[in-house]
């Protein structure tokens, strides 16, 4: 391969061709067929849910989206879920580019600092479990939205201090020095004149927080109550003891993604552009 | 122990914890400027939830609050924490019904079950005044009560203006009583700490037109699961001849127990030395899952099968028979959730083993879920009253009515007109007579059984240890947990 | 940290440069609004992070479980509890299955992700078409999606054994026998998580230079040469950080095993999340568990250390 001769190298790029379709097909189909066949099992009768062979063609029926948003008041814990998502976004957003910003352009706490931060990122979330519970607890605070959106608001700060903290080393020192020339305090010249230029980062980062936050599982069910479940932990209800529903549950999967998708998708552009301006530098 | 004692040694625990805080958070101010507020957070809230009123007016004997309270309007709302099951729809009518004839609500915290134990758990370590009401089964309820996180009954079981005049305590089966009841001295009868309102117990399931006779014993069974595998033989109808519940989760050994008790092998003996170690014991085990080690009997991946899939199996005629909850019977007979084999199946008692003396036994394992009142309530006769009035011989004729299938009542289970509309009933009256629960007298018995039980029976399953390795892992690990715990 | 380091470019930008006027307390709201600014996330996470670990660390130096947690007659009794889990096989289990567990998952994720990148790098058209597709794993609730797959990947009556079978392929135990069960909680973090390596790298492809690839082309280099030379080492920094976010997050991962094998078969894959929640709430040994705890965020951090010092070396280069 060192010193190919032509006809040698279309051949050769030829098969990189043919592997490189075979994957990318691969990966489409493998990654969009869970979530359809989720949603093909939301829209199918008990019985045909149960059945083997596998039915790829069935009647369709409503029934579960019925059960769904009728008996288990879904509503209310998808209102919840994006409650949760939106408050802890925005929050671990505004706090953690403000941090980001200093990181990057201060050099606050030196190199030591931000890496500690990135260490965060590492705690898993089981290893909290408990003792938030009494710290969510002892604040009076359990079954309560602020305290899920705070936890979520925590767990997603290092990520968000980290990709930020790239974007905004990315951007030149000397636009902010002029406007400090001209008069600007610091703050000013960070909120007119660095934040618009990182709007792709601060997109691309709210998606992903927002993804985080929208999915987890494993804190939301111990710290939300009856009015206060997420989405994910509603549809769990429906995995009891002696069995699953389903129908219902499947319903819920399907539920809690298609906005996502939907958004991703309006998104989705924007994604590969926002994370080249600097994430990729962090 | 007096609950003064408690909270004070609990506080102690949280202060050591902020103790270590304050070094904690002074060591990192001195390198990362910002830092001292923070763990002063904990200190400032932490304190607020001790709530020093609490334990003083727990402390006051239990008999002299009902005067008061039973009247409506001192407590308008209850809070109560059980997840999501077979009982939800019906049990949603009786809080209705409760709130229309008492005038107080009942507030449902219903955590998914993959959560519930863990967050029901955290509220009461964590001292919480609220759910008012907790709810335990026959394996959790020794842990709880040995534990001092739920309340014991007694007194307001034997107080008539919170139990109803016509509760009928002694109505339930004498094991339905015991599995209710925990006491630190072994062999007493000990304190009520839950009332029971479902019960729920094993049958066996088989295709009538394929098993022309229900097996008696397991060795028959083990037969049967043979004869109707294709690898074994190859007429077979069905690919494989019998499945299990053998994911990590607690129905994994409930489902062994009803082999093992009635191989004559018993969980511990009197003196609490483990004994499910014993031949019998291991035996049992080994033809258990030999079906799938040896005979490659059971679908390759009954290592992860819960109920759901043991289930699908028989629905989808994977499996000729199969062990599994006698209210499964709902399903199993209805021709739209199982539509292949609906107008097949007939149950009966699970299978047993015959002793030298040729008398058969079988032992279906009972499972009971009970209410509970917690400890840290403020309003702990309200909460009582409730669970008493839901769990009357009156109540639970009620709550069939609105649909429930599991009653632990036998006035409800010998009802002629229930029994219609639930065959189920009539195992369960049987299984009352002759199954048998979890050893609940034991409170290490959840922890030995869920984080040293399931993992080792997975360990046999995966071919990874022989029964008898494994059960005497287990054995040398109890014996370790209970020498620790003094008896 | 350092007083110095602190406001290089203010220091750089030829005004108020004297970085040690703070040390000597000539306070002005300029020299405060880089603390300001990183105090409330601090506040936050050493709010969130310090309880826990303290009260770990306080449980893992007690003999306290569920039957004396409350009535506080638990003691202090060392390190008995870390000595118990250094000879605890179960917990070596645990961190083995770990290791393999998130190097098998970021590894193979990483090639697939990268090999994606790369095939649609230059197709600009295709890439549009194919991303959406590509982006679905990454919205997919894990704790939901998990019995998704569960019901999928059952060996008798999933539909994946099912069109396996269409097309002559065996069908693997996928939950059954060791090692597929891990193999397949591999494969379901790889589904889940290449999304995210694919945009990374890919963004970080979209921004190479053109210049030395066009230089190389016109050298006469092959597509693998300008791979191997130029592709991958310009392309380092990104590759780095891609690869240590996703570590980072694999020694998170739970909901995913926990619904499909809860630790089965046996405990072929019950990596650590899994075990310290078997001790903790299956084994109601809150002192062992707490011993776990620290032992978890001992290795993850050592591993993390370990990343982040290659992470900034490269920072380092950057400056």
């Amino acid at each position: 391969m060192a010193s190919p001769g032509a006809s040698m190298r279309r051949s050769s790029r030829q098969r990189w061709l043919t592997a490189a379709s075979w994957l990318i097909a691969a990966a489409c189909v493998g990654n969009v067929f869970p979530i359809y066949w989720m949603a093909a099992t939301s829209l199918k009768s008990e019985a045909d849910i149960h059945t083997y062979p596998p039915k790829f063609i069935f009647p369709i029926t409503l029934d579960n989206y019925a059960q769904l948003f009728g008996q288990a008041n879904f509503l209310q814990p998808f209102e919840n879920s994006l409650a949760v998502a939106v408050g802890s976004t925005v929050g671990s957003v505004v706090l953690g580019s403000m941090a980001a910003y200093a990181l990057g352009r201060f050099k606050v706490g030196g190199r030591l600092f931000p890496m500690w931060i990135l260490a965060m990122r590492m705690f898993p979330p089981i290893v909290l479990a408990l003792p938030i519970f009494f710290l969510i607890s002892g604040a009076g605070l359990l079954n309560s939205r602020l305290a899920l959106t705070a936890v979520y608001l925590m767990l997603n700060l290092p990520f968000v201090i980290w990709l930020m903290r790239g974007f905004f080393m990315e951007i030149p020192l000397a636009l902010e020095e002029a406007a400090w020339i001209d008069g600007c305090s610091r703050w000013q010249a960070m909120v007119q004149v660095v934040l618009p230029l990182a709007r792709p980062g601060l997109a691309v980062t709210s998606i992903f927080v927002f993804i985080a936050s929208w999915n987890e599982f494993l804190l939301a069910a111990v710290l939300t109550g009856p009015e206060t479940r997420t989405a994910p932990v509603a549809a769990a209800q429906f995995s009891g003891e002696y069995g699953i529903l389903w129908g219902p549950m499947m319903a819920a999967g399907t539920v809690i993604v298609l906005p996502m998708l939907a958004a991703a998708m309006l998104v989705q552009r924007y994604i590969v552009r926002g994370l080249a301006l600097g994430a990729v530098k962090g | 122990m007096p609950e003064r004692n408690r909270v004070l040694s609990r506080r102690a625990f949280v202060g050591r914890v902020l103790v270590f805080g304050g070094a904690g958070a002074a060591l990192l101010g001195a390198c990362s400027p910002p830092a001292p507020a923070a763990p002063s957070k904990p200190a400032e809230t932490k304190p607020v939830e001790s709530k020093p009123a609490a334990p003083a007016e727990a402390a006051k004997p239990v008999e002299t609050k009902p005067a008061a309270p039973a009247q409506a309007g001192k407590a308008a709302r209850l809070d109560m924490i059980l997840f999501d099951g077979g009982w939800t729809p019906s049990l949603k009518i009786m809080l209705d019904a409760y709130k229309a004839e008492q005038g107080v609500e009942v507030v449902w915290d219903n955590p998914p079950l993959s959560g519930f134990y863990q967050k029901q758990l955290s509220l009461m370590l964590a001292k919480e005044r609220k759910p008012d009401i907790i709810s335990s089964n026959d394996t959790i309820l020794s842990q709880y009560a040995g534990s001092g996180l739920i309340e014991p009954l007694d007194e307001m079981l034997a107080n008539k203006s919170l139990a109803g005049d016509d509760y009928a305590w002694d109505e339930f089966a004498e094991q339905t009583r015991k599995a209710a009841s925990w006491s630190k001295e072994l062999g007493q009868q000990g304190q009520v700490y839950g009332l029971p309102f479902e019960l729920a117990t094993w049958g066996y399931f088989y295709r009538t037109d394929l098993i022309d006779r229900p097996p008696e014993t397991f060795d028959e069974y083990v037969e049967i699961s043979k004869k109707f595998t294709r690898s074994l033989n190859p007429s077979s109808p069905t690919p494989f001849g019998a499945t299990a519940h053998a994911k990590q989760l607690p129905p994994q050994y409930k489902e062994w127990y009803a082999w093992m008790w009635s191989y004559g092998g018993e969980l511990f003996d009197e003196k609490l030395n483990p004994t499910f170690n014993s031949d019998r014991a291991v035996t049992s085990l080994a033809d258990f899952y030999g079906l799938l080690l040896n005979h490659k009997a059971m679908p390759p991946d009954t290592a992860t099968y819960s109920d759901t899939e043991k289930s699908a199996a028989f629905q989808n005629e994977v499996v000729p028979h199969v062990m599994h909850w006698a209210h499964q019977a709902s399903v199993y007979l209805d021709k739209e959730k199982s539509p292949k084999i609906a107008d097949k199946v007939k149950y009966t008692m699970v299978p047993g083993m015959k002793g030298a003396d040729g008398k058969l036994t079988r032992v279906p394992y009972a499972q009971q879920w009970m209410l509970g009142v917690n400890p840290n309530s403020q309003n702990k006769p309200e909460a009582f009253k409730f669970i008493a009035w839901l769990t009357s011989p009156k109540g639970m004729r009620a709550w069939v009515e609105a649909g429930w299938n599991s009653p632990p009542r036998p006035s409800a289970l010998n009802d002629a007109g229930f029994k219609a509309k639930h065959p189920s009933f009539a195992i369960t009256e049987e299984a009352i007579k002759i199954g048998r629960y979890g050893p609940g007298y034991l409170k290490e018995y959840a922890q030995i059984a869920d984080s040293k039980l399931l993992p080792a029976l997975s360990q046999v399953m995966a071919g990874s240890q022989t029964p008898k390795q494994a059960l005497d892992s287990v054995a040398d690990e109890a014996r370790e947990i209970l020498k620790s715990a003094d008896y | 940290m350092n007083v110095r380091e602190a406001h290089p470019p203010v220091a750089e930008a030829g005004r108020a440069a004297r970085p040690r006027a703070w040390a000597r307390g000539r306070w002005s709201g300029e020299r405060l609004f880089p603390y300001v600014m990183v105090a409330p996330a601090t506040l936050i996470l050493l709010l969130f992070t310090i309880y826990p670990t303290l009260f770990n660390l306080n449980a893992s130096l007690r003999d306290v479980t569920v039957y004396n947690f409350t009535s506080g007659a638990h003691r202090f009794i060392g390190t008995r509890n870390y000595e118990a889990l250094g000879r605890s096989a179960e917990f070596w289990g645990a961190t083995g299955a770990t290791l393999l567990y998130v190097v098998a998952s970021v590894g193979f994720g990483f090639l697939i992700a990268f090999g994606l990148a790369l095939a649609l790098q230059h197709t600009p058209g295709l890439r549009a078409l194919v991303s959406p597709f590509l982006l679905v794993p990454l919205m997919a609730t894990p704790a939901v999606v998990a019995l998704a797959w569960n019901q999928m990947l059952v060996s008798e009556l999933g539909v994946v054994n099912y069109l396996l079978g269409l097309v002559g392929l065996p069908a693997p135990p996928w939950l059954g026998t060791a090692p597929w069960p891990l193999v397949t909680v591999v494969l379901i973090d790889v589904w889940q998580h290449v999304p995210f390596m694919f945009f990374v790298l890919l963004a970080g492809l979209t921004v190479l230079p053109d210049e030395p690839f066009e230089a190389a082309a016109i050298d006469g280099a092959g597509t693998w040469d300008s791979f191997r030379y130029l592709t991958l080492p310009l392309l380092q920094p990104v590759i780095l950080v891609t690869l240590i976010f996703r570590t980072m997050n694999a020694f998170t991962s739970f909901d995913v095993i926990y619904v499909l094998t809860g630790g089965a078969p046996g405990t072929g894959t019950e990596i650590l999340n899994l075990f310290l929640y078997r001790k903790a709430f299956k084994g109601f040994e809150f002192g062992q568990a707490g011993a776990v705890a620290v032992a978890m965020v001992l290795i993850t951090g050592l591993i993390g250390l370990v990343l982040i010092r290659l992470m900034s070396r490269e920072d380092a280069e950057r400056d």
